[in-house]
């Protein structure tokens, strides 16, 4: 019995060192359950968007690891010179000649560009991503190397909208994806450092690095994406070496929970974070009192969430985080300011609305951390003034497809959204976005139809070419649109990834919002 | 016995239309919308129509379930509605996983549980009696997703000897990642069939017939393995059936605790995204399973005991 024991504990710490990763693949854990798409058509969240970054190029991108959108600043990828007309509406992109796409498709061409913003322009594809691209009047395409984008109304940040990572502005090749149909999204070709090798449902994708990449064979044979929806298991398999980064996860002590299990973790905090608010629904009572709505915001102090979160939130102050074009800061704000933690002041607005007692309201919430943390400290933060939040949770997907049958009172939403502040106006305080509208659904308050609107306002700072004209537009809207509390700024979120600087390097400092970096030039010590 | 075995598959026609109906009817009226979940946040209530549109989610509900029903009784499951890759697939990279684990973990029950139950129904109320009860006691008590993230804990994370995710590539690696997950299963499953045992043998031991042979001078050994133990084993074998289908629903929530690929995560994922068509082909394949187990187990017994299929 002890002879077998003994060579059961030696066949165990065999297979335990055979294990072992020692070889040159990254192993990225992300916070989803599965792929939905790797065509960038199609590819929502962090799940997708990590193995989209790796397989495809765009024609600019902010520099490496960074958020900067600054038009003269930005990286070239595809492209290696780009020109904006001074109306801010043409766009030229003179492409790199040589570069391949994967699995011998050929040359890069101004063809399959054109093709890309073809495709996502029309409303047939069924891109969730349509609408940045609906501006586009034509294409022109001079010479297989350049291309001219032609908008029907100015917009000086349309490429960061369009063009840029995360928001459906990686170019596809025409040729693989007229082959391959609606394969194409489980069968990626992209110009980018990895390409796809395989896919296990509910497991991983798994890339191969490209020796054609046009910045250089990557340092890195492989990159494999494993989906880990729970943050105990990518925490764990993080801690035990399974894997070498993670994507990180909004759990109040989380963070110092896994500096003890592995002190040599780096943690690098992507900026701007999210856009997170708590919305509220100005078509019911009593929220349709602007005093109960202003008491609501005077009840809420964002104090709380650097206590629960530490250095992982920041504040926000207006309708975007810091770090956002076009977003206030403290001393932008007038003396009146809605926003500020006030419980006494709280408390005499709802006597004045003839709550004397507070009162208590329905809300559901999704299952998901980011939220229901959010509303928990919401519900109490309210219940300190007598707002009582009856609070129910109901799985995420009931909870996206309920909120847009403006079925919740009370909603939060945590967006990532290109780090304009005009882009937050339009998909949260534009009437057209109003839920229940044909376009946009995230307008979750109403605002435009109800309590002001600042729709013609914002046209005008979509389209104003002047910079300080535009950022004191947008400055005038906020302070419109927020006077009316149509919804409560709450502390914006990093997104976060770990990795160990012992096991993986990613070649640059990673502060770039949302995960929008490749492992291109990424080693394993 | 062709006449038992023909009542019994028979019977089972009714019940896989019961369990289709249901199974359709169920995600029909869950909330949540497929279109939602795959299209994302940004998705325009244009684009979400689109997609509802080609996915037949917008024809009459009556239309939908004929094309259901026609369609999983030639066991035709057609494309995830959330990323496309045909079901089938899906399935077959899938099931070997489940089926590996609920095999092994009923492996690891009837290995230890049925010498365990009966060494302690021959050693009635002696330490060793006391000791196998304490084990079943602990197996029923702790719930599988918490025996699951213990053994992680120490043997995965603590120790290193086992992975932490996955399924394994190759079948020395496939075999130490199996390790844990059916350990977590068969333990529990041990402490029923020790019980299960325990308690048939006993009532067997009971038995006129068992004294007869005592009293013909049958060495113990004999009359236990011989006589009682096979006769304890009917009872024994029909708990067993049923425990597997246990074990099944168990392996749900071992697969999610050690991120295992199988059927299991299949359907979480499948329920989570309201993955209907995936969530439907899952389900029928359960309820395949348990009516395929059930059937399997009345001819076991009838096998065992010829007298069953006779009445």
């Amino acid at each position: 019995m002890q002879k077998f024991l003994h060579v059961c504990i030696f066949v165990m710490a065999l297979l335990a060192t055979t294990r072992a990763h020692a070889d040159n693949v990254a192993r990225v854990g992300v916070s989803a359950r599965d792929m939905l798409s790797l065509d960038p058509a199609f590819g929502i969240g962090n799940g997708d968007e990590f193995a989209i970054r790796q397989i495809y190029s765009t024609l600019v991108s902010p520099p490496d690891g960074t958020s900067k959108i600054g038009f003269d600043g930005l990286k070239g990828e595809l492209a290696e010179r780009w020109e904006m007309s001074p109306d801010a509406r043409h766009f030229t992109f003179h492409l790199r000649q040589g570069v391949q796409w994967q699995k011998g498709y050929g040359e890069v061409t101004a063809d399959d560009v054109v093709f890309t913003l073809t495709r996502m322009h029309d409303p047939k594809t069924g891109t969730a991503y349509g609408a940045n691209f609906r501006q586009i009047a034509s294409v022109d395409e001079p010479d297989p190397y350049t291309v001219t984008i032609n908008l029907d109304t100015p917009n000086p940040f349309f490429y960061v909208f369009a063009l840029m990572p995360r928001f459906g502005g990686y170019i596809v090749p025409k040729k693989a994806v007229e082959q391959m149909g609606e394969d194409f999204r489980r069968n990626p070709v992209g110009s980018g450092p990895f390409e796809f090798t395989s896919y296990e449902p509910k497991q991983k994708t798994v890339l191969r690095a490209n020796p054609k990449y046009w910045e250089g064979k990557p340092n890195l044979d492989g990159v494999e994406v494993l989906y880990l929806p729970e943050t105990a298991a990518r925490t764990l398999a993080f801690v035990k070496g399974d894997v070498d980064m993670i994507e990180g996860a909004t759990v109040p002590g989380w963070i110092p929970s896994l500096k003890r299990q592995k002190p040599d973790v780096a943690f690098d905090f992507g900026r701007p974070g999210a856009v997170f608010a708590l919305h509220i629904n100005m078509t019911r009572k009593p929220l349709d009192d602007l005093r109960v709505r202003e008491a609501m915001a005077h009840a809420i102090d964002q104090k709380a969430w650097e206590g629960a979160f530490g250095d992982f939130v920041q504040p926000m102050y207006a309708v975007s985080p810091a770090g956002f074009y076009g977003a206030l800061t403290e001393k932008d704000l007038p003396a009146n300011w809605p926003f500020t933690y006030n419980p006494e002041l709280s408390h005499k607005l709802l006597v004045e609305a003839g709550y004397p007692n507070g009162f208590s309201i329905d809300a559901f919430i999704s299952e998901r951390e980011e939220y229901k943390t959010n509303l928990l400290i919401v519900q109490e933060q309210f219940r300190k003034v007598g707002i009582q939040i009856n609070m129910r949770v109901v799985d995420h997907t009931s909870y996206h497809a309920d909120i847009r049958r403006d079925l919740d009172s009370l909603v939060v939403y945590g967006s990532g959204q290109p780090p304009l502040t005009q882009a937050v106006l339009n998909a949260f305080y534009n009437s057209h976005a109003i839920v229940g509208k044909p376009t946009r659904a995230m307008n979750f308050s109403h605002y435009g139809d109800t309590a002001g609107n600042a729709d013609a306002l914002m046209d005008q700072a979509n389209q104003e070419t002047d910079d300080a004209k535009r950022l004191a537009l947008l400055k005038q809207i906020q302070l419109q649109v927020l006077s009316q509390v149509p919804a409560i700024p709450l502390p914006s979120p990093a997104s976060s990834w770990m990795h160990s600087g012992k096991t993986l390097d990613i070649g640059f400092p990673v502060h770039a919002y949302m995960g929008t970096f490749t492992l291109g030039k990424a080693s394993k010590p | 016995m062709a006449g038992y075995i023909l009542r019994r598959v028979s019977e089972v026609i009714p019940t896989i239309l019961l369990v289709l109906t249901l199974v359709f009817l169920a995600l029909r009226v869950m909330p949540g919308d497929p279109a939602v979940a795959a299209l994302g946040e940004f998705a325009t209530p244009d684009a979400i129509a689109a997609f509802r549109d080609k996915l037949g989610l917008n024809d009459p509900l009556w239309i939908q379930y004929i094309s259901f029903v026609g369609h999983a009784l030639t066991l035709d499951f057609g494309r995830s509605m959330t990323n496309g890759t045909p079901i089938t697939a899906l399935l077959a990279q899938a099931l070997p996983y489940t089926i590996i684990l609920a095999l092994s973990a009923t492996l690891i029950g009837i290995i230890i549980g049925l010498p365990l139950g009966a060494v302690t129904a021959v050693k009635r109320d002696t330490a060793v009696d006391g000791l196998g009860r304490v084990f079943a006691l602990i197996g029923f008590s702790l719930p599988d997703f918490y025996m699951g993230v213990l053994l992680l804990l120490v043997f995965s994370l603590q120790l290193g000897w086992f992975p932490m995710l996955g399924g394994g590539n190759g079948f020395v690696d496939q075999l130490h990642h199996l390790v844990l997950p059916a350990i977590t299963l068969g333990l529990v499953m041990a402490a029923f069939v020790m019980r299960l045992t325990r308690s048939s043998l006993l009532e067997v031991l009971r038995r006129d017939y068992v004294r007869t042979a005592r009293g013909k001078g049958v060495a113990e050994r004999w009359v236990i393995f011989k006589h009682a133990l096979r006769n304890a084993l009917i009872p024994v074998t029909t708990g067993l059936g049923i425990y597997v289908l246990t074990t099944l629903s168990g392996t749900i929530t071992v697969e999610l605790v050690f991120s295992r690929p199988g059927l299991g995560t299949l359907l979480i994922g499948g329920v989570t995204a309201r993955d209907y068509t995936l969530v439907q082909a899952g389900l029928v394949v359960f309820a395949f399973f348990v009516v395929g187990v059930n059937l399997l187990t009345d001819l076991l017994c009838a096998a065992i005991d010829p007298r069953i299929a006779l009445r």
